[in-house]
């Protein structure tokens, strides 16, 4: 179990499975030298931004309702939190959630607090925020620097718990900490999981749905109820109850290892809560195992059955037509690591080649220990594809893209998308490819986004790159050293 | 009163600095800063100023030593040197900055050791000290063309009369930036004038080099860029004027003669400009009146913003087209010796409504619900409405809760998106009136 949910905050990634954000190769060289632990992170000679495991963090635990998160850390820490509040806001106009902002309270450290430190201005903000809100939960977040100057967070929690009637969860999540923003994930769920997760007082018959803003959320409701299942969604709209019964649940899975691997592990380890990790749902194949997996848990598999087979009627001659439709066409896949190499399944079943797939890190192993093996199943008909590691390293990015000359780019978040389109390549974001629907949804955006290549083209003759004339040159130059 | 502050409308001083530099053609920034810093900052620009979006080599392009805990232990000088040494093989530019972060500083990292050892290798290398707590996005702004003006470029023996400099305007923190200063070069541009605005598109690498010929500065904020062009002038022997941001046909005159005096331009041109300039602009108005009068067009308004537009818009709002404007909110986020400049600049001036200084949201918003009148039994009470609110995205939830119009005017802007439009000048002023009514029309 790498998922010790001892401590008061999770270890990043790299020291806790070996995480890496730097490879170039081959699928069958990554997974191999992954899991027997030879893998080492390279170094890059030019590194550009990549994101925050603290905003990830933050991210995470603002979707939780009616909570507040006082950032002990200068403004501009916290000032990232208006970009997810553009997502949120986005994707509560699809869920149906009450539309707002999401909330933040920066301590607003300065130059004297980090040489005299600052913990009352962490207790007059948590104070303040209770008494603005009236929150369910409060969590304190660290930053870079208020875990620097080492201020005493344990402490100031026990004072505040005192006075405070509502969760105080104090969260370890300095950007500094890890590389990968995907340790922020951890971060959080560390800290719900030691704070809001209690023992289960009887089983229900839910399952943890652990993901992001749940842009499936009515679809993955209905699909539960006709195996007789009910969703908890964490963290996006979850109540402090929710996370109380989150051990009650008979499974837990996610539409991202990534997001899903830390909680998913340590409820199973700690309370037997089966997790899920093999499947989720993307694509044909994937949904088809994730389905009868959840249907197992309360023998319902017929059923499953009987709706899989509903759904190969109905949407099967719709997928036949776009594998015609999409013959001899490329895709280069640019995405986080839970989407990176499932997508390449995924792909295939709509009859869409891959060229090249580039994950922002790789997880060697998850966090539960019989999970080594956890990419064979997507490995085993592509070994030979090739494959790149970085974390939104967008000049790596241009220079694969002019190897690979893809017919389209399949992507999400972390500027991707931009980058693809700047050099004038058809660009596709995709949410999930979650179940039949989503499937040929996907399929429809390639195809249209296909259709029409007037917008993208524009951007390809008109927009430049800021390389050196001598780099522009050099195809094989790599910045991995 | 506590320190804290809900939702800052701001970000550190790196944030600031990276916006200025993505907007100064041929400038690259490389940001000493733990991993994270530029792409969280990245997000905040790119998307919450009218999806004012990257360029060249900004956004998520921006080279970053992105140190991490061992360099915190250990310093990341030799990280830095690195990155400097590829940034200098792969990206093409003109003058290279390394920017700061909060980590960098508190480490103490020698960033002006590793710097000079490029410096002498002739390279154009220069850093600037940007973490969070010199400031906040403007004063980043601040910090970055203090280094090159006056720290860097060198002074120019001829002064050329005809050449202005227009300063105060912050990329992306004030989200009208390409706008605002093409309509006021334009509008210089009449005079005879030759312009600098260094972030409008036309703009490049020479126009920063030639900034120490101008003849005056113009300054378009009462509080952001004093001290730079207060150097500016002791370096360079450049004067500047202070002119609040003129927005719409009465303050865009009063801007043009202030100008024109400064620099005794000769009046039969300056009345020409005005009077040609305004026969558009009253044209324009003269067929909205229409609209306008078969409407009830008469609103309370409240004003959020920063320093720098805030007033200006109220005025424009109370003064062309008769709203009364309760509330004047100004926003920033300002040290001591900023406090003290922007209230002795504010001193005797012309303040449309309740003046008030509030940086944290939520007092914001709850200053603007305490403005409204609340039904309290009496058989008639003035509830102070219609109402407009003209602030930033913050400020919508409040006004859509109270079926209030609203307009977004100020960052953070992300229920609209602004590409080459402006609020200054006589066009702009015509395009806020547009954006007003096309709010008050909407619904039909």
């Amino acid at each position: 179990m790498k998922t010790a949910v001892i401590g008061s905050e999770s270890l990043g990634r790299e020291r806790r499975i070996k995480s890496v954000t730097c490879y170039e190769g081959n699928l069958k060289d990554l997974t191999e030298k992954g899991c027997s632990g030879c893998l080492k992170g390279g170094k890059r000679c030019l590194s550009t931004a990549t994101f925050c495991s603290h905003l990830t963090a933050l991210d995470e635990l603002s979707v939780v309702k009616n909570a507040v998160v006082v950032d002990h850390g200068p403004i501009g820490c916290s000032s990232g939190m208006m970009r997810w509040t553009l997502n949120y806001r986005m994707e509560s106009l699809v869920t149906g959630e009450p539309f707002g902002d999401l909330n933040v309270l920066s301590t607003n450290l300065s130059e004297s607090d980090t040489v005299f430190g600052a913990i009352n201005k962490l207790y007059d903000t948590v104070r303040e925020a209770y008494r603005r809100h009236n929150p369910e939960v409060i969590y304190i977040t660290s930053t870079c620097m208020s875990s620097t100057i080492g201020e005493d967070f344990e402490s100031a929690v026990d004072v505040l718990r005192e006075e405070i009637p509502v969760p105080i969860v104090f969260v370890g999540c300095a950007g500094a900490k890890s590389k990968i923003w995907a340790s922020g994930f951890d971060s959080e769920q560390h800290a719900n999981f030691k704070n809001l997760i209690k023992p289960p007082k009887e089983k229900r018959n839910t399952v943890n749905i652990i993901e992001f803003l749940h842009h499936h959320k009515q679809y993955t409701i209905d699909l539960l109820d006709r195996i007789g299942l009910k969703p908890l969604f964490f963290n996006a709209h979850a109540t402090v109850e929710d996370f109380a019964h989150a051990s009650e649940s008979i499974a837990s899975t996610g539409v991202c290892n990534v997001k899903a691997s830390y909680l998913g592990s340590a409820l199973e380890k700690e309370y037997g809560v089966k997790y899920l990790a093999d499947d989720y749902g993307m694509g044909i194949a994937g949904f088809e195992r994730w389905y009868l997996k959840l249907a197992e848990l309360t023998g319902s598999e017929d059923i499953a059955r009987e709706y899989i087979a509903s759904e190969h009627e109905k949407y099967d001659p719709i997928l036949e037509d776009y594998r015609q439709k999409f013959k001899g066409v490329k895709a280069m896949i640019i995405m986080g690591s839970g989407y990176a190499f499932e997508l390449v399944r995924v792909l295939s079943e709509i009859g869409i080649d891959v060229v090249h797939t580039n994950s922002f890190h790789y997880d060697p192993v998850l966090d539960r220990d019989d999970d080594k093996d956890y990419m064979k199943r997507v490995t085993q008909d592509i070994e030979d594809l090739p494959v790149s590691i970085s974390d939104a390293q967008h000049f790596e990015t241009i220079k694969r893209i002019e190897k690979y000359k893809p017919d389209v780019i399949i992507t999400r978040v972390h500027g991707a998308q931009t980058i693809a389109l700047k050099t004038g390549t058809p660009v596709v974001n995709v949410l999930a490819a979650f179940g039949f629907p989503g499937t040929v949804d996907l399929a429809e955006y390639i195809y249209e986004e296909l259709q029409n290549k007037n917008f993208v083209k524009k951007f390809g003759e008109h927009c430049g790159f800021s390389f050196t004339e001598k780099f522009k040159n050099e195809n094989d130059k790599s910045f991995i050293v | 009163m506590s320190s804290c502050i809900e939702r800052p409308r701001t970000t550190c001083s790196l944030g600031g600095a990276l916006s200025t530099i993505s907007a100064l053609p041929g400038v690259i920034p490389i940001s000493h800063t733990t991993s994270g810093c530029a792409g969280n900052l990245s997000g905040t620009t790119a998307f919450n100023s009218g999806y004012c979006g990257s360029n060249y080599c900004s956004g998520q392009s921006v080279p970053v030593s992105n140190f991490n805990e061992s360099n915190v232990v250990f310093g990341g000088a030799g990280r830095l040197r690195e990155e400097l040494i590829s940034t200098f093989e792969l990206i093409d530019g003109k003058l290279y900055i390394v920017l700061t972060g909060c980590m960098s500083e508190i480490i103490a990292d020698d960033v002006q050791g590793v710097v000079s050892e490029f410096q002498n290798e002739g390279k154009p290398l220069i850093y600037v000290n940007t973490p969070s707590f010199e400031g906040d996005a403007f004063e980043g702004y601040e910090l970055v063309l203090d280094k090159i003006i006056n720290d860097q470029l060198p002074v120019s023996s001829r002064k050329d009369k005809s050449i202005i400099n227009v300063f105060g305007i912050v990329p992306q923190f004030d989200p009208f930036f390409r706008g605002d200063l093409g309509e006021i070069k334009r509008i210089l541009e009449r005079l005879g004038l030759r312009v600098n605005t260094l972030f409008t598109n036309d703009q490049t690498y020479k126009n920063l080099t030639d900034v120490p010929k101008a003849g005056l500065n113009i300054l378009l904020s009462p509080v952001y860029g004093v001290d730079l062009l207060k150097k500016f002038e002791k370096r360079h022997g450049t004067p500047f004027i202070t002119e609040d941001l003129p927005v719409g046909a009465i303050q865009t005159e009063a801007f043009i003669r202030h100008v024109a005096k400064a620099l005794d331009i000769d009046s039969a041109t300056v009345n020409r400009v005005i009077k040609e300039e305004k026969r558009d602009y009253y044209a324009y108005l003269e067929r909205a009146a229409d609209l306008i009068s078969d409407s009830e067009f008469k609103y309370y308004a409240d004003v959020v913003g920063n320093a720098t537009g805030t007033l200006s818009y109220a005025r424009f709002l109370r003064d062309e087209l008769g709203f009364v404007v309760e509330n004047s909110v100004i926003t920033d986020f300002l040290p001591k010796k900023k406090e003290k400049i922007l209230k002795g600049y504010l001193e005797g001036k012309d303040i449309p409504g309740n003046l008030s200084f509030e940086t944290d949201t939520y007092q914001v918003t709850k200053l603007l619900k305490n403005a409204m009148g609340q039904p309290n039994g009496d058989f008639y009470i003035d509830l102070h409405t219609p109402r407009f609110v003209f602030g930033s995205t913050f400020e919508k939830d409040y006004a859509v809760k109270n079926a209030l119009p609203y307009l977004a005017i100020s960052y953070p802007v992300y229920d609209r998106t602004i590409l080459s439009k402006g609020y200054a000048g006589f066009r702009g002023g015509l395009q806020l009136m547009e954006d007003i009514l096309c709010v008050l029309v909407a619904g039909r």
